[in-house]
């Protein structure tokens, strides 16, 4: 009796023995990377007339169209340069969002309103280009006045894979070129006020 | 030739580098807190300048809400003037500072509940790039800003929405997504498409909605599968995350023609 139970207990530790070794462990290896975001803008000259790109700047904090030129065929003011803001977006889980608003500066013809000032004469064109081979179509922003970006008319969605988002921001001249200069914008005349008319541009990058 | 070729791709690379850096990176864009009454809760962000340039930055609170259609576009909006506000809840620290070229800052905040919260409350705090210079002539200031939403909810939150107003529109079934909650909710809404025998013909994901409680907005889902004549059910589920959904069984019928009607719906 005393051998039989020897050998069941000897059994029983072998068994618990085995039964040990089978047991694994896990370790979970795991990494976070936060909801960053990131905001770089690209600003370029572009010649009006032929299209010729400037030197390009990162950290640029104006849009200076300088002292305006009068064109005596169509009676308007206009400027040498419209300038390119291409817009960087890093992202750590998500790339962020843009959104454009812009507020009135210094206005000769309407001080302290907006009425007649540079946003009424000055136009944003949201494009999508394509990193790789520049590329660029009108995103379904379009062309507007830059008074009319305000609250979230001016949000940008995320552009498609390989791609980036650019706003190209010019004097009004009237363009029918597609895409064409927005009907309710106006020209510098020679009705306006002289003096320096401003703006600020304000490009806001947010996670959704 | 071969050295101009070199010039190209380098000056290509460049540019596609520096739209692929950022001046000013914020580590942590979103801060979700699900709090008590009376809370207090401490954080911190790290914003770093990634260019060779030395930045001033200034520090900000706003609010923000989400706008119609609720695709993630937001308005921004000063500091406690939009309905549940968290601004009078967060401090921070400092508020304006200098980052040395390549360097880093940390701003210290803490968050303090009242002794009731009730819903959702919600914020952000504005990293701005501060602008030197005057303006001599036509000029259009730059500026730059990147933001942390806050989101701060209550721990007993109600997650609750309903898909209303299922309709066919062409091929596609509509519906809008009501948040009958009292927090914003941020559904993940996949739909399929099962003939009577169970089998999925048809499945999908609609785009992300951002729909601030009491609001609604449009759920599309293209039937864009050429249906032969039977009978379907669509169901449609929309993830409020944290183990809450919202899920629609609606039935639909083919005719011959291939026209779909829609014959009920239910939880």
């Amino acid at each position: 009796m005393r051998k039989r139970l020897g050998f069941i207990l000897a059994g029983s530790l072998l068994l618990n023995q085995a039964a040990m070794a089978q047991t694994t462990d896990t370790l979970t290896v795991s990494a976070s990377i936060p909801d960053a975001s990131g905001l770089q803008l690209t600003v370029t000259p572009v010649n009006a007339s032929t299209n010729t790109a400037g030197t390009s700047s990162t950290t640029a904090t104006t849009i200076p169209f300088g002292t305006l030129t009068f064109n005596s065929t169509n009676n308007i003011y206009t400027a040498t340069d419209y300038y390119t803001v291409a817009i960087g977006t890093t992202g750590g889980a998500g790339t962020p969002t843009v959104t454009v608003t812009y507020a009135e500066g210094n206005n000769p013809n309407n001080p302290g309103t907006t009425t007649d000032g540079l946003g009424t004469k000055t136009t944003a064109t949201f494009l999508t280009v394509n990193s790789s081979t520049g590329a660029q179509t009108v995103s379904s922003l379009g062309k507007k006045r830059l008074i009319d970006l305000t609250g979230s008319t001016g949000a940008m969605g995320t552009p498609p894979s390989g791609s980036y988002e650019q706003v190209d921001v010019g004097v009004w001249t009237g363009s029918t070129t597609a895409p064409a200069d927005p009907s309710n914008g106006q020209p510098f005349s020679n009705t306006d006020v002289a003096g320096t008319y401003t703006g600020t541009l304000t490009f806001t990058a947010t996670s959704l | 030739m071969i050295v101009r070729i070199i010039f190209v791709v380098l000056c290509a690379v460049g540019i596609l580098t520096a739209q692929a850096q950022a001046q000013v990176f914020l580590e942590q864009a979103k801060v979700s807190l699900d709090v008590s009454p009376g809370e207090h809760h401490d954080g911190f962000l790290l914003v770093h300048n990634t260019s060779s340039d030395p930045i001033n930055i200034r520090a900000y609170w706003e609010d923000f809400e989400y706008k119609p259609p609720y695709d993630g576009a937001k308005s921004f909006l000063p500091a406690g003037t939009a309905p549940g506000s968290a601004s009078q809840w967060v401090t921070f620290s400092p508020q304006t500072f200098l980052i040395p070229a390549f360097g880093q800052q940390k701003i210290d905040y803490t968050l303090t509940v009242p002794s009731q919260i009730q819903e959702g409350h919600y914020g952000v705090l504005f990293f701005e790039r501060s602008v030197a210079g005057k303006l001599n002539d036509e000029a259009v200031n730059l500026v730059t800003r990147i933001g942390c939403l806050f989101f701060i909810e209550p721990s007993n939150k109600l997650k609750k929405a309903d898909l209303q107003n299922i309709i066919l529109k062409g091929n596609d079934v509509t519906a809008r997504f009501v948040n009958q909650g009292n927090v914003i909710l941020i559904p993940r809404t996949t739909y399929y498409v099962m003939e009577d025998g169970g089998l999925v013909l048809l499945r999908g994901e609609t785009k992300k909605l951002y729909v601030p409680p009491g609001a609604s907005a449009r759920v599309k889902i293209p039937i864009s599968e050429q249906l032969k004549q039977g009978h379907y059910t669509l169901v449609i589920n929309s993830d409020l995350e944290e183990g809450d959904v919202v899920i629609k069984e609606i039935a639909l019928t083919v005719d011959a023609s291939g026209q779909i009607t829609i014959e009920n719906s239910q939880d």
